[in-house]
């Protein structure tokens, strides 16, 4: 009778201790393995990149540099603590290239887009002949500093020949 | 000597991997903008191209891109709208509105990302005590906009 007891007893315990140090023990080790394994795969082809490609550091430099780059040209407005001031200052030197007379510019709002841009938003009037208003659109659309047209609404301007366009303007705040 | 070249090549390792975090960092903002760029309307073609086929009776008021749902499907289409008037006799403005639109969807000015446009409403106006015939037309854009 004693014996059975006994052997029940130690049975349950070494089952007891078995669970407990793989739940305790090899579980944590097994992800920590696991972990390291990955860790020295990811240096392995890092060191295999360096080895096979000696100039890859300065590679990867370049590219960087020139995404770095469009992105600051996205992110223009933003940049600034003063965003108006730097679109006026930008849309003045076009409008004088093309003739076309800024009358109102106004910051409408700051809004947030679904995927973590924030967007800075404009209304801008200008009077000009069409073809001068034309021009001065497609200077705007073919800057490097992205601003997107939202809205036209034209009207006719003081003289005759002359037009109004007033431009619902937007650009990026900090992508991302 | 051999510790030299290791420590030597684990800074290089350490860089890159560095870069590498750098780089897609960059590269996921980079695909954001270049999205949002696509789906720009580029109105420099546009603006050229409604004045080209404009009839004298006929003026522009005002453009922009809108959702619009789809006939058939749930998906939402970003439509470019041109809103105007027509001022002539009432037997004529149906033509001149037809023609106008003809004019537009045989243009490769008008039609680039366009498809092809259609009249989608007309009201009648009064202007400085003069009748004129407002009209809406609707161009859907290619790029669809994704479902919400």
């Amino acid at each position: 009778m004693n014996i059975k007891r006994w052997t029940g007893l130690g049975l349950s315990l070494y089952l007891f201790l078995g669970t407990g140090g793989f739940i305790f023990l090899l579980l944590p080790q097994r992800v920590t393995i696991q972990k390291l394994k990955e860790e020295r795969k990811n240096a392995e082809s890092i060191y295999s990149q360096i080895k096979s490609s000696p100039r890859i550091i300065e590679e990867f430099q370049k590219e960087i540099s020139a995404t770095s780059k469009i992105i600051k040209q996205a992110e223009w407005l933003s940049r600034s603590s003063n965003p108006t001031g730097i679109l006026f200052l930008n849309l003045n030197q076009s409008a004088l290239k093309k003739q076309v007379k800024i009358l109102f510019l106004e910051e409408i709002s700051k809004k947030k887009y679904e995927e973590g841009k924030k967007s800075l938003s404009w209304k801008l009037d200008v009077e000009g002949n069409y073809y001068q208003l034309l021009s001065f659109i497609d200077r705007i659309e073919r800057s490097p500093n992205y601003l997107k047209i939202e809205e036209i609404t034209i009207s006719p301007g003081e003289e005759d020949n002359l037009c109004r366009m007033v431009l619902t303007l937007s650009g990026f705040g900090k992508i991302g | 000597m051999l510790n030299k070249k290791i420590l030597s090549e684990g800074v290089k390792c350490e860089t890159l991997a560095e870069f590498q975090k750098k780089n897609t960092e960059f590269l996921e903002k980079l695909s954001l903008y270049k999205k949002e760029k696509e789906k720009r309307v580029i109105w420099a073609n546009k603006l050229a191209a409604l004045n080209l086929f404009l009839p004298e009776e006929m003026w522009i008021s005002k453009l922009y891109p809108e959702k619009e749902k789809g006939n058939l499907s749930e998906e939402k289409t970003l439509s470019l709208v041109v809103k105007g008037y027509v001022s002539s006799s009432p037997a004529q403005e149906a033509k001149i509105i037809n023609n106008y639109i003809k004019k537009l969807n045989q243009s490769p000015l008008w039609g680039e990302n366009l498809e092809s446009t259609r009249l989608v409403s007309i009201k009648e106006e009064e202007i400085n005590h003069t009748r004129v015939l407002a009209f809406q037309l609707y161009s859907p854009l290619k790029i669809k906009e994704e479902k919400q």
